[in-house]
Order: C-alpha cells, then sequence, then structure tokens
C-alpha cells in the first residue's frame, strides 16, 4: 500500500484544503460570463447608495458624518459574512445536484471538516468582494480611517468564522431539507434589515431591535463602521463590545453548527438520504 | 487483522431497514419511503484478499446498499460489518483510507477537472505526497488504459473512459479493498472485457480483495467462481458457480431425432417402457430424458427406432437462464408458502 503522510499535520490539511480550492476555482471560473456578472453585481447597490446618499445631505447622528461611507462598509461587512452563509449551503447543494458530495464522503477525512473545505472558496472571495466595495465605494467619495484597518482585520476575522458557523448551520438543514435556498434568502433579507446595513437598527421597532442581537452581522458591521469611519455613528456599540459579542456567538455557534452538521449527516447516513437531493 | 488469514471483510447478518423518515423530518422533505423498506437481510459472508467476490441479482436485490454499507455511506440496522477489522457503522477515516470505490454513477467524478486533476484531488484527500501522487497516476492511467487522456476533461469523455476513470481513482491509493458497483455498467462489451480483464489481473497480481456487481452475467462467469446472489436484500447463494451450477442443475439429456416422426415414434415406444423415477418428454425433433443417467436405458427401449438418433447432448443452461429459473422458483415457493 501507499505511504501516506498519516498521522495528519498541518501540511496535509493545508493539501487537503488546497484541493477543495482549486476544485471550486475551477467550477467558478468554468462560467466566467456568470462568475463576472456576479462579481459586478455587488457594485451595484454602492452605485445606488452612491446616489442616494446625496439626497442627505445633512445625516442622523446615528448614521455617523457620511452616510454613503455608513452604507458602503454596511455592504462589504455583509458581503464577507454572506460569503460563508452563502458559500457552503451553494457549494454543497451543488455537490449534492451533480452526485459528488457521496464520493466526498467516501475520502478518508473527517467529515465535520467539510464546512471549512467547502466554504473556503466562497469565504475568500466574499472577504475580496467586501475590498472591492470598500475600494469601489472609496473611488466614489467614501472617506474611511486607515489607522483602523488592524482592527478591521481583526474583526474581519472573528466575521469569517461567524460565517463559517452560519454556513455550517444552513448545510445542517441542506442535508436534510435537501433545499435552503429560500430559507437562506429569507434570513439574508432578514439579515440585511436587522444588522442595519443600510439604515440604524435604532429605527426599527423596539420589539425587532431585539432580534438583531442575536445576528453576528449587526456586531460585525457596527464593529468595522466604528474603526473605519473618520465620523462613526454616535451611540454605536463599542469595538470591544462588538468584538466580545462575536466572540461569544463564535464561541457558543461554531461548535454547536458543527455538532448538528455531523448529527444531520449521521441522520441523512440511517436513513440512506445523504446522496439524494 | 492484517494477517493474510484473517478476511478483508467480514460480514454477520448484516441487516439493513430503510424505514420511513420520522414525521419532523418529513417537514423539511417529503421522502418516497412510506414503508419500511427490507434493503438487506441477515447477509453473511467473509471476503479474502486476491478473491472477487461477484454480487449478482435484480434490480433492488440490496447490491448498491451492500456496498454503500461497506464503504460507510448509510448504516446498518442490525448486524455487523467488519472491513480489515474495523466497524463500518463507525465510517472511520482510516477504513476509507483501505477501500477503493467506485460508484454506478459517473457523476461522482469532478467532469469539468482533467483526469489528472481528479486523480490529484483524490490522492491529495488520501494524503499521498505530490511525487508518488504524480507516479501513481502515471501506473493507474497505464492500468486502465487512459494514459492518452491525461489532459482530457471529464466532460470530453466517453462513458467508457469514464468508466476507466473511476477504476483509476479507485486504484490510485493503492487499495487493499475494491467496491466495484457495476463497474461496466455504462460501457460497450469491448471495453467492458477490458475491465473485467483489469479487474481480475489486480486481484491476482496485487492481492487486492475484490467486491463487484455487475448485471452482465457473462462477466460475472469470466470474473471467477465466487457470487453471492442476492434478491429482495436475501442471499439466495453463495458460493462457487460450480456448485451453483450443481445444485440448480436440470439433470437432463436431450436425444436430437433427424425429423420430428422419428422423435414421436421413438417417445411413443420409450414413454410406455418408462413410467416412473424416469421423465421423458418431447419437444419437437427432441426427447427429454431425466434423470440424465437414464437416457442409455431409454435409448434401449427405443430398439429400431434409436436409429432415428442424430444428436444426444446435456444441455448447458447459460448463467442467465440458469438465474432466471432460479429467482423463479424460489419466488414461486415463496408464493406458495405465503399462501400457506
Amino acid at each position: 500500500m501507499i505511504e501516506t503522510d498519516f498521522p495528519r499535520g498541518l501540511r496535509h490539511w493545508m493539501r487537503v484544503f488546497g484541493g477543495f480550492l482549486r476544485l471550486d476555482f475551477i467550477q467558478a471560473i468554468s462560467y466566467p460570463l456568470s462568475f463576472a456578472m456576479s462579481q459586478v453585481a455587488v457594485l451595484v447597490p454602492v452605485i445606488i447608495y452612491y446616489f442616494v446618499a446625496q439626497l442627505l445631505v445633512r445625516p442622523p447622528s446615528t448614521v455617523g458624518g457620511d452616510y454613503f461611507t455608513y452604507v458602503v462598509i454596511g455592504l462589504a461587512g455583509f458581503g464577507i459574512l454572506g460569503g460563508g452563509l452563502r458559500g457552503f449551503g451553494s457549494r454543497l447543494e451543488l455537490a449534492l445536484q451533480q452526485g459528488q458530495f457521496e464520493a466526498m464522503l467516501i475520502e478518508p477525512i473527517k467529515w465535520r471538516l467539510l464546512p471549512f473545505a467547502m466554504t473556503q472558496w466562497s469565504l475568500i472571495l466574499g472577504t475580496i468582494l467586501g475590498l472591492i466595495v470598500l475600494a469601489f465605494g472609496g473611488l466614489l467619495g467614501a472617506e474611511y480611517a486607515l489607522a483602523g484597518i488592524p482592527s478591521a482585520m481583526a474583526i474581519v476575522a472573528l466575521a469569517m468564522v461567524a460565517s463559517v458557523a452560519i454556513g455550517a448551520l444552513s448545510a445542517s438543514l441542506l442535508l436534510l431539507a435537501k433545499r435552503s435556498r429560500n430559507v437562506l434568502a429569507l434570513y439574508t433579507l432578514a439579515a440585511s434589515i436587522l444588522s442595519g446595513v443600510f439604515f440604524p437598527v435604532e429605527m426599527l421597532p423596539e420589539a425587532v431591535q431585539k432580534l438583531s442581537w442575536v445576528i453576528p452581522h449587526t456586531y460585525a458591521i457596527n464593529a468595522l463602521r466604528g474603526v473605519l469611519m473618520a465620523e462613526p455613528p454616535q451611540d454605536a456599540m463599542s469595538l470591544t463590545t462588538s468584538l466580545i459579542a462575536l466572540l461569544i456567538f463564535n464561541v457558543i455557534v461554531f461548535p454547536l453548527a458543527i455538532w448538528l452538521f455531523g448529527r444531520s449527516l449521521e441522520e441523512g447516513r440511517k436513513y440512506g438520504m445523504l446522496g439524494s437531493y | 487483522m492484517t494477517s493474510s488469514d484473517a478476511p478483508v471483510v467480514r460480514v454477520e447478518g448484516l441487516t439493513k431497514t430503510y424505514v420511513p423518515a420520522p414525521r419532523w423530518m418529513r417537514l423539511l422533505v417529503r421522502t418516497p419511503i412510506k414503508e419500511p423498506i427490507y434493503a438487506l437481510n441477515d447477509v453473511t459472508f467473509d471476503l479474502f484478499g486476491g478473491e472477487i467476490l461477484a454480487v449478482v441479482g435484480p434490480n433492488g436485490a440490496g447490491k448498491s446498499t451492500l456496498f454503500r454499507l461497506l464503504v460507510g455511506l448509510t448504516t446498518p440496522t442490525s448486524g455487523l460489518g467488519l472491513v480489515f477489522g474495523h466497524d463500518i457503522s463507525r465510517s472511520e477515516s482510516t477504513t476509507r483510507r483501505l477501500i477503493g470505490f467506485t460508484a454506478a454513477d459517473d457523476r461522482t467524478l469532478f467532469l469539468r477537472q482533467t483526469v489528472e486533476e481528479n486523480l490529484k484531488f483524490h490522492g491529495r484527500l488520501h494524503g499521498m505526497p505530490d511525487e508518488v501522487i504524480a507516479s501513481r497516476i502515471t501506473e493507474v492511467l497505464e492500468q486502465v488504459g487512459l494514459e492518452q487522456a491525461r489532459e482530457r476533461s471529464g466532460f470530453a469523455m466517453s462513458a467508457g473512459m469514464r468508466a476507466r476513470l473511476q477504476i483509476a481513482r479507485g486504484l490510485l491509493h493503492s487499495p487493499r479493498l475494491l467496491v466495484l458497483d457495476e463497474p461496466t455498467g455504462s460501457v460497450d462489451p469491448i471495453a467492458a472485457y477490458g475491465l473485467i480483464e483489469l479487474i481480475r489481473d489486480i486481484a491476482q497480481r496485487e492481492g487486492v480483495a475484490v467486491l463487484v456487481s455487475s448485471h452482465r452475467l457473462e462477466e460475472i462467469e469470466s470474473l471467477g467462481k465466487n457470487v453471492l446472489l442476492l434478491d429482495k436484500g436475501y442471499v439466495r447463494f453463495h458460493g462457487d458457480l460450480e456448485r451453483l451450477r450443481e445444485q440448480y442443475d436440470t439433470n437432463l439429456a436431450e436425444i436430437s431425432f433427424v425429423s420430428s416422426s422419428a422423435a414421436r415414434t421413438a417417445y411413443a415406444v420409450a414413454s410406455n417402457g418408462f413410467k416412473e423415477g424416469v421423465r421423458v418428454s418431447l419437444k419437437d425433433e427432441v426427447i427429454e430424458v431425466g434423470p440424465r443417467e437414464a437416457v442409455g436405458k431409454v435409448i434401449l427401449s427405443m430398439g429400431p427406432e434409436a436409429r432415428g438418433i442424430s444428436r444426444i447432448e446435456e444441455p448447458q443452461e447459460s448463467l442467465m437462464e440458469l438465474l432466471a429459473r432460479m429467482y423463479q422458483s424460489e419466488r414461486g415457493e415463496g408464493e406458495e408458502v405465503d399462501q400457506a
């Protein structure tokens, strides 16, 4: 038998993850027009809100100094979190429909690693798109506090973990429900409202505002605005509070999501429905 | 369990019943299973290194369920399944390292990727170093005859080539057990013959245990002696093909005549002489005699009418005919039992 480098070290896992990344990259660029259009599409809201911001010469204090910068940072943060949220679900759905998911399951890797391996492409892409949104916004006049970049990187790292956790939660549902696109679309829509991407959470009815506390988007976007806006919103949550909230979310939800994903796989195995879609 | 006398696969009373999903799960997705489906019932066998076990049976016999259980894609309801001593219900990644699996469906390949990329991805997941992957890719592509298609993408390949690529992928990490679910299902007969030769060669030369299913019974015959016949999840037969032939032998001799009138005349004489213990029947120009040993007595009883005999032979049933008869008789018996 071929000698392998088991027991596995970091190098092995990097190669495994590299394999999945390459797989998804080839899949994405196999459809160049669709790929290009989906990336360009993320810039459209930036353009729309550039004009909307022109209407708000004097934005309310809950928005900070500049409404356009406020929305651009919101869109970028939402895009980064969306990478994991949509990425794993759609990748898994594709693998199920193309019949490749079972082929992955019979490979000698821990099943619980799949949420990471299958999300990394969309996570990286989501982060790059978030940066492109920020850069494009900058070109259109958004102003950032460059001193906040190191803190922003820490926030993005925490947001990415939260994103994988939400992705794993959605995949747990997808494994059993076989369709999660509509649920995800609903969640994404709700999260865009509740997390204050376009307007302050304070504008929502008080009861609804409480819902925003349970989604990581609120804390990530709030923290990003806090460190990247030259004139951050008044009454905004402090950076420390946002980071602690994200950390708590990750500590609780991340292991729960991975456990749930494992349970869904076991249930799917038991009922013989892992490969069906 | 790595000694040569330990079985590579040990299956004892393996049973799989697909039960309807619980109510809460049916809120998520509607499943077609309304009643329990007894996919596999009390299946027992051992498979040793270098052996080929051909799993045969009609659609719904339980072949794919057996394979899916062994590679850990589903869990047994009861019974024991060991692969290299590892319990299949735990689906350890170490077990999966030792198995090469090809699914019946070639969609498990990454069709957007080239042959080489498909194999590289698989090799990486098996923890093979890059230089080993490169040399093994060359070896397995030569083995399956795809060395010229290294840079071709899955979409640009024929069904036969994809089947070969699946086998190449299954072989890449040099597994000790090959589980091949209808590997020749979409392959033309000539290519299928090549694949069967390849499978036999791997088992003999490398001592790999092979579990293979196929609908092509001539392939089963050429793969070797050891067969497991499944029907509705039950083992109908397990063992040597020759023993199966003996067990279900018709024990008939056929006496052919030069004409149907000669056969009729000889039959009239012979059937009068043998009332008990010997069965004589007429079919056109042929008289069937059972048991076979009685053919001499029957011919002697024909007297001068035996001059019309043109040929005497033992009819050889094809495996397909034999299995069809076997399954029909088993089902017939089953129905009688049900009625009783």
